[in-house]
């Protein structure tokens, strides 16, 4: 088994692996990521098909009684195979509480601490809202239901530049048009100096211990922060 | 060898010889084994030809997707490919399907090419199928499934698409009127953002 040791390890490489995995390389960190998938090359490795073969061998799907979710397995996590719909979380979000009244998100995260970074990732991803007259029929039609029982409808925000309206958006997108983090995160982490292992799977992680001697003698075995050995 | 004897208190008992003993067992195993589908199907107990003739179960199942699919060409390539693609779990049920099918049309209708009868008289087969026991239910359900959704979306071909459904097919150029309503303005709701953000 090769041993290889690095300052930042980032397990994944979706969207939550990919920005900070950016971040860190930018400051001079040293950076590797492992992604347990296969590396995705947009033009070469996405179809344009509904083949389940196809498909499932990217999209894969978790459930229990409570929730369910599909996820990803690719370099790029899900974001190859996203709708693109890109929105901020409602400030009401933020309020949410438990059973107990304890609110569920940290102190200090909200909507108004998050806007900025907001507006950075929207600008990576070129989130932009689409315009009036790129409402397609499906839309308007939606929007016409909408109005006609009383609702109002906005247009959604996509990570999308030069859509040609093929309709393969959950396939991946061989247009480039879908702002995949192929496009950017991942390009200029690496440019950066990030490297990227990909059939790569961490197993197990565990603190790295250290000894630790008292001024009366005494050992003990400590773990150091933020130290972690992964196999 | 079978010999009954009477005892005290009077009731008849017979005496079986092993011998006599397996051969009824046998008999009566082979009698369920026949008419219980799963084991036909984990035991592989149905003509063998239906699974080593390619060219035969070829047939019969372009004629089963013609059948469920209206409008569905029998000459297109890859009409019945998922029913024997590996990737998929129907493959390893094929045989025991054509075979069914085989045996259904011989039943019905005389004749054990599914391929060879008329439209109606193969609308027969697959009915009587799907009237049949739970497993053989399960299993033409199942068939028609697969033959939909390996039709419809054209899996083994992108750019093929389905008239049938009034799908193009991948990489379809839809024009400016296909995609978009000229009047749109006047049909929107009203908008509650100014940019797609709620607050």
């Amino acid at each position: 088994m090769k041993k290889i040791t690095t300052e930042v390890l980032v397990i994944g490489s979706g969207f939550g692996a990919t920005a900070p995995a950016l971040r860190l390389s930018q400051v001079g960190a040293q950076v590797l990521m492992i992604e347990k998938a296969k590396d995705i090359v947009p033009e070469r490795d996405f179809k344009q098909t509904q083949d389940p073969k196809y498909l499932l061998q990217y999209l894969k799907g978790m459930s229990s009684d409570q929730v369910g979710f599909t996820y990803a397995e690719a370099l790029g996590g899900g974001s190859g195979f996203y709708e693109m719909v890109s929105l901020r979380a409602p400030s009401a979000v933020f309020d949410q509480t438990d059973a107990d009244g304890r609110r569920l998100w940290p102190a200090g995260v909200d909507r108004k601490s998050l806007d900025p970074y907001y507006d950075l990732a929207e600008e990576m991803l070129g989130v932009e809202q689409i315009g009036l007259d790129e409402i397609p029929k499906s839309g308007v039609a939606f929007s016409l239901l909408m109005k006609n029982l009383g609702y109002s409808c906005d247009r959604a925000r996509y990570a999308v530049k030069g859509c040609v309206g093929s309709g393969f958006c959950v396939s991946g997108c061989i247009f480039g048009a879908k702002q995949s983090l192929h496009f950017n995160y991942l390009p200029q982490a690496k440019a950066a100096g990030m490297e990227v292992l990909t059939d790569t799977e961490a197993i197990s992680i565990r603190p790295l211990l250290y000894d630790v001697r008292s001024s009366a003698g005494t050992r003990t075995i400590a773990s150091l922060p933020c130290r972690y050995a992964v196999e | 060898m079978i010999r009954s004897q009477q005892s005290d208190d009077g009731f008849v008992t017979r005496c079986v010889s092993r011998k006599e003993f397996l051969k009824q067992v046998a008999v009566a195993s082979g009698f369920f084994f026949a008419a219980c589908s799963p084991l036909r199907v984990v035991f592989k107990a149905y003509p063998r030809k239906f699974e080593e003739d390619t060219a035969l179960c070829d047939c019969v199942l372009r004629a089963f997707v013609t059948t469920v699919i209206p409008g569905a060409g029998s000459d297109e390539p890859n009409l019945a490919r998922m029913f024997t693609d590996d990737y998929y779990p129907f493959h390893s049920f094929s045989g025991f399907f054509v075979a069914d099918l085989s045996e259904r049309s011989a039943d019905l209708f005389g004749n054990e090419r599914f391929d060879q009868l008329s439209l109606a008289q193969r609308t027969k087969v697959v009915e009587d199928g799907l009237n049949a026991d739970a497993t053989v239910q399960r299993l033409y359900r199942g068939a028609i499934l697969i033959a939909q959704v390996s039709y419809y979306p054209g899996i083994y071909d992108d750019t093929k698409g389905c008239p049938l459904i009034d799908f193009h097919g991948a990489n379809y150029g839809f024009t400016a009127d296909e995609m978009y309503y000229p009047n749109y303005q006047a049909l929107l709701a009203r908008e509650a953002t100014a940019n797609g953000n709620y607050s």
